[in-house]
């Protein structure tokens, strides 16, 4: 049995409200009291539409928003009070294409080993060590404006690697990218997990990636966990409460627990900054 | 459900084949010693500057299109003034009375835009993924400053070579010409840093753009 202690991220009543004015009514709920806990060495996917409160919640557990209400802890690290504790725990791959352009591949890993405090003497080796963990040696020293989406996801990759983080932090790391590109992320993410035994945490609207990489999943809808547990699990579930659907594949779990009517759907979830960020990241990686 | 094709299309940029089998992550196993102490943030400064540098070294369009102004300042406006003697500049050159203001226009200038960068690496990720390092926000921001520093003592470089070439009574003392670099600096430095906190409250580069082109008039 895993302890408190031992699981890789804990979050008890988590709660965050966006407030757009100084009005009661002008306040967002983004995550409405979540609890979840991720252990230690598992992949762990949060899944749900647009404006579920996925990113609010990954953005809570690796310190990037306050955490004003509720408890998140990172391996044993109290995200609000040992910050510094937890980020270098972290790995982390943002939704958008967070590559700098100007900079060669091996210099993009590089800044991330500095800021890391990798000490100058195996700074050179371990910047290696992560370009081949995602297969990038040749273009080492291509500028990283000249890769392809795919590539430059796997640089993301090899930046959160530098620092051997026990917990990778990936927020909708394969958005825009072919199939091929895809399978080539998730196949150097499992590559490396298998190396290193760390926990990896994932937001993804791509059921086939859930079901096929994470060992359990939540699947979030406005601020809640409406679900949790492993992709069988909660295609059994959906199996027992609709009998119309003898076969369900996660697609229908997705639809099950966070479907509604789309006009509402349509309209309500996922505010414009958040489409605008969807479809930046889309077209960057063409 | 939807499948990931094991076939590779031709749109494709990607290699195809598995991930490297058996490649060397021994150090990848190991974190590195967390610095601490009074040392992080110099280490910080350091990792910024370093990547405007590198940046610079592969990129020198952006300090060649920004010696343009400067060097307009100092051979229109600065030769036409010198010859009218239409200002009194007690006995001093005109242009030698305007070398040193245009050192530090052209430095203000980096440093005011130097927030509009900052939304622009918040839009793209680039500062979000940045703020998940164990950085603290003082030293992501002293970093910050630093670099638009660097950026602004190489274009001081490029304006005495300009106004040294046009004849300005310039003084080679080494000593003195450190306090330039310094003055530079820590004057980058400080409006880079003013220039980041507006672009904290206004948030986007359009607003910011109004702004920065309204702070550096008188």
């Amino acid at each position: 049995m895993t302890t408190a202690q031992d699981d890789a991220v804990v979050c008890r009543g988590l709660e965050y409200t966006f407030h757009h004015g100084r009005r009661k009514a002008h306040a967002t709920k983004a995550v409405d009291g979540i609890d979840l806990t991720v252990h230690t060495g598992e992949v762990f996917g949060l899944l749900g539409p647009n404006g579920a409160g996925k990113t609010t919640t990954i953005r809570a557990i690796t310190t990037l928003l306050p955490v004003s209400s509720g408890m998140v802890r990172v391996f044993g690290n109290d995200a609000a009070k040992r910050r510094m504790e937890v980020r270098r725990t972290l790995g982390y791959v943002p939704q958008q294409l967070s590559a700098e352009s100007g900079l060669t591949g091996r210099e993009n890993v590089a800044l991330f080993a500095r800021v890391f405090d990798v000490p100058r003497s195996e700074r050179a080796a371990r910047v290696a060590q992560a370009l081949a963990a995602v297969d990038l040696t040749d273009a080492a020293d291509r500028m990283a404006g000249t890769y392809s989406g795919g590539m430059v996801r796997r640089l993301e990759l090899a930046q959160a690697l530098v620092s051997a983080p026990r917990l990778l932090v990936l927020d909708e790391p394969t958005i825009g990218l072919d199939p091929i590109a895809r399978t080539g992320v998730w196949e150097r993410v499992d590559a490396v997990r298998r190396a290193t035994g760390m926990t990896v945490l994932v937001t993804t609207h791509y059921m086939d990636e859930a079901e096929r990489h994470c060992d359990r999943i939540a699947l979030m809808d406005r601020g809640r966990i409406r679900a949790l547990g492993t992709p069988e699990e909660l295609k059994a579930q959906v199996r027992e409460q609709d009998p119309a659907q003898p076969a369900p594949t996660l697609d229908d779990v997705f639809r099950h627990f966070a479907g509604r009517d789309l006009t509402r759907s349509d309209n309500a979830e996922g505010d414009f900054s958040d489409v605008r960020r969807t479809r930046r990241t889309a077209g960057r990686v063409g | 459900m939807s499948v990931v094709p094991a076939a590779q299309p031709a749109a494709s940029a990607e290699p195809a084949g598995p991930a490297p089998a058996g490649a060397d992550l021994g150090l990848l196993l190991v974190p590195p010693r967390a610095r601490t102490g009074w040392r992080l943030v110099p280490a910080r400064v350091v990792a910024m500057c370093t990547v405007e540098l590198q940046k610079l070294r592969h990129d020198r369009t952006e300090l060649y299109t920004r010696a343009i102004q400067p060097a307009l300042w100092l051979l229109i406006f600065g030769e036409t003034f010198t010859r009218l003697k239409a200002i009194p500049t007690g006995g001093i050159p005109y242009l030698d009375y305007l070398a040193p203001g245009i050192i530090a226009q052209s430095a203000m200038f980096i440093a005011i835009f130097y927030g509009i960068m900052i939304i622009w690496e918040r839009d793209s990720g680039v500062l979000t993924k940045l703020l998940v390092t164990p950085t603290p926000r003082a030293a992501l921001v002293t970093g910050k400053a630093f670099a638009a520093g660097v950026k602004a003592v190489l274009q001081a470089v490029v304006v005495v070579l300009i106004a040294a070439a046009l004849g300005v009574a310039m003084t080679w003392n080494p000593l003195r010409l450190l306090g330039v670099v310094v003055a530079v600096l820590l004057g980058s430095a400080f409006f880079s840093c003013l220039s980041m906190a507006i672009a904290g409250i206004v948030l986007t580069r359009d607003r910011l753009m109004g702004i920065g082109q309204a702070m550096p008039c008188p």
